[in-house]
């Protein structure tokens, strides 16, 4: 059944949207991709450039619907591109010729084949143009998972309900990781049974994220891929897989996260302000909280991962400052890169405000005598919070009273950046306050987004804090393997797992 | 099959475990206690004020009700309130057993028992209950009197008598010197906590 819902998403998609499953089955064929155009531009006439395992190179044209002669002849300048222009790879022997495939997700008509075939044979050009249909796509795509994919009706409604999701709303994180951990990756038999898994798994979550691709909501995106990175992160920890194959997807999965996060930066850049849809409704708590989404995302880009200055944009983040909101602990990681942006940019004065607010909001709606609403655990979702807020499904706030999950970190990012004086003032307060966190039964499980097992730990900072104790603490050498191994990505980890926050966590990212 | 509304039954359904929920905390004693849901693991770890590490697993609690068709054909959602409420009674009855035996489990331990020896409740009873408690006040100085749970007849008694034991000078001078103490205490246990080199 899914596979006929494949074939449905695969006909109707446009170019973009298969790109990322094309990679995954010249992955698994053993392919080493070289490049991917982002934003779907063409980078002389290449969509994907790949090295065969015999060390071919491969180059991709993608092109959505059925090819035509008159949309060929349209296209020919993009086409000539392609296979008389060398791949411009660091990893590529320019003089030798690579082969070109024009892909299409329809048919390519006849008279086009005939046109190809004669170009090939009459023209002399640095590379002979081959061709990969609808048909032959749908093979491949279905080749790689067939084997594997969920045959029971259970696993493909599931599959269904998410792949029927309208796209305009923020991805039900929980059910994706549930349909994925339960449904898809195969914790039994052979390494290369699991080893499909992995691949399958990203074959379904991009036709899953096909409504979702169609409305480019890219922070839905960035979630979900960043989801699936971290679910098959533990998946791979736990079952000790070590492959080159599995190095290819993580890294295409790393590529995609990274995509929507400049995307949503560039659209930020374009735009005015940030309403989104029908102006009806928007506006007050759903325009600040997309707001804080969207400036910790952009921050957490120009932190970690592009941190070239461009001053339109340092501009329009600081301008939006004023939209923060903080309803809930879950909104923790994107101050957190909010933060971490201004020390970046010299700005450490508006930084260490932001700090101290944070920790005295805590402090003033979650002491336990205190009569303000207290905020949300961060198993809160910002959509959870904002329905209370707005009484549509109220939370019970009285259970997070005398108690926080984030408290604790902030401690110690109050410490690291030397802020004696104001911890000493509301120590008072801190050290009535429980601070939780969750502690995952087995270190890979800390990846996944909801655990059977584990410990959700909470205790009381001392009454009496040595600074100097404080100091050393929150600059201590991180310990956890898992964490160590993975830090370069931590960044999306954080902003999509603000469940799983810890010290050590923090401290990881903080330093 | 015939017709459903599955939607429709699964917010009135949503409605009456709401109820439920409601119900099965009303009590004073199970709602003076907080609760937390827990949304993931098997465990829980945490340290009481005194800095002492409890961990604990879940207890399972439930309860049984029947209701007949006729019942539910003829009443809708509204049968079930009865059966509900008295199942929420079994549930309330269950928690609050369990915070009793956590209580007397707690005390047991620490030896904070006041041991009426069979006598009725009286002003003295009361004044060494609360010389065994610590009390927290407020920014002003004002005490977090804490809360005393006893039966309907027993309350009924202390009410009756309530009057008669405010008039105690006597009684009143003792109460107002052990706040004096306790404000003391509680002095000393806040200016602990602070930030030292």
């Amino acid at each position: 059944m899914i596979e006929r819902a494949i074939e449905n998403w695969l006909i109707n998609t446009n170019e973009r949207s298969y790109q990322i499953p094309l990679c995954q089955v010249l992955i698994s064929r053993g392919f080493e991709i070289l490049y991917i155009s982002p934003h779907g531009q063409l980078e002389f006439g290449k969509d994907i450039i790949a090295k065969s395992p015999s060390g071919e190179v491969h180059a991709y044209q993608l092109k959505g619907g059925k090819q035509t002669l008159t949309k060929f002849r349209k296209d020919m300048g993009e086409m000539y591109q392609l296979i008389d222009t060398p791949c411009d790879h660091p990893n590529v022997d320019k003089k030798k010729p690579h082969k070109s495939f024009l892909v299409a997700n329809g048919d390519i008509a006849d008279d086009v084949f005939q046109t190809i075939n004669k170009i090939n044979s009459t023209e002399t050009h640095f590379s002979k143009l081959e061709t990969i249909n609808k048909d032959q796509l749908l093979k491949m795509f279905l080749d790689k998972k067939g084997a594997f994919l969920p045959q029971s009706f259970e696993s493909f409604s599931k599959f269904l309900e998410l792949f029927r999701e309208d796209g305009t709303s923020n991805f039900p994180k929980k059910k994706f990781f549930d349909f994925i951990q339960n449904n898809i990756l195969v914790p039994e038999g052979q390494n290369s049974k699991k080893l499909n898994s992995i691949f399958s798994s990203v074959i379904l979550t991009n036709t899953i994220l096909n409504n979702f691709e169609s409305k480019d909501n890219c922070y839905a995106k960035f979630e979900t891929w960043t989801i699936l990175y971290f679910t098959l992160m533990g998946f791979i920890e736990k079952e000790k897989l070590s492959d080159k194959k599995i190095d290819g997807t993580m890294e295409l999965i790393r590529k995609e996260i990274l995509e929507n996060m400049n995307k949503i930066t560039d659209e930020f850049l374009k735009k005015d302000n940030l309403i989104e849809g029908t102006p009806l409704g928007d506006g007050d708590l759903i325009y600040k909280a997309r707001a804080t989404m969207i400036l910790g995302i952009i921050c957490c880009n120009k932190t970690y991962f592009n941190p070239d200055f461009d001053e339109k944009l340092h501009e329009k983040i600081i301008n939006n400052l004023k939209h923060l909101w903080f309803g809930g602990e879950c909104f923790f990681p994107h101050l957190f890169f909010v933060i971490k942006y201004l020390e970046k940019n010299n700005l450490a004065g508006n930084s260490k405000t932001m700090i101290k607010v944070i920790i005295k909001t805590i402090l003033k709606h979650n002491g336990f005598r205190n009569m303000e609403q207290a905020l949300p655990s961060p198993y809160y979702d910002i959509d959870t919070i904002i329905k209370s807020n707005y009484s549509i499904n109220t939370i019970d706030l009285m259970q997070f009273k005398s108690n926080s999950f984030i408290l604790g970190p902030l401690v110690e990012i109050a410490a690291r950046r030397g802020l004696r004086g104001f911890l000493e003032e509301n120590w008072r307060k801190i050290s009535h306050m429980q601070v939780s966190k969750f502690i995952s039964d087995q270190d890979h499980e800390l990846f996944y987004f909801w655990n059977k097992k584990g410990i959700n730990y909470s205790n009381f900072l001392k009454q009496t804090q040595s600074w100097k104790e404080l100091q050393t603490n929150s600059k201590a050498k991180p310990s956890s393997k898992l964490l160590i191994k993975n830090k370069k990505f931590l960044p999306y980890f954080f902003m999509v797992y603000p469940h799983r926050i810890s010290e050590e966590l923090v401290n990881i990212l903080d330093i | 099959m015939f017709p459903d509304f599955p939607k429709i039954k699964l917010e009135i359904q949503k409605n009456v475990e709401e109820h439920l929920r409601k119900q099965s905390v009303s009590d004073p004693l199970v709602g003076s206690v907080t609760q937390i849901f827990i949304h993931e693991g098997d465990k829980l770890i945490y340290h009481t004020v005194n800095g002492e590490k409890k961990e604990t697993t879940f207890n399972k609690i439930q309860s049984e009700f029947n209701i007949k068709d006729e019942e539910i054909i003829a009443e809708g959602a509204k049968a079930l309130i009865p059966v509900i409420n008295e199942a929420a009674g079994d549930l309330q009855n269950q928690i609050g057993n369990n915070i009793l035996a956590k209580l007397e489990e707690a005390t047991k331990e620490t030896g904070n028992i006041v041991d009426g020896e069979g006598k009725e409740i009286s002003p003295d009873l009361i004044y060494k209950a609360l010389e065994k408690m610590q009390i927290d006040f407020d920014e002003e100085g004002n005490p977090y009197m804490p809360t005393m749970f006893v039966s309907p007849k027993m309350a009924k008694k202390m009410s009756n008598k309530l009057p008669e034991w405010e008039k105690d000078v006597l009684h009143k001078k003792k109460i107002d010197d052990l706040i004096l103490k306790k404000k003391e205490e509680w002095n000393d246990r806040e200016s602990n906590r602070k930030l030292v080199d």
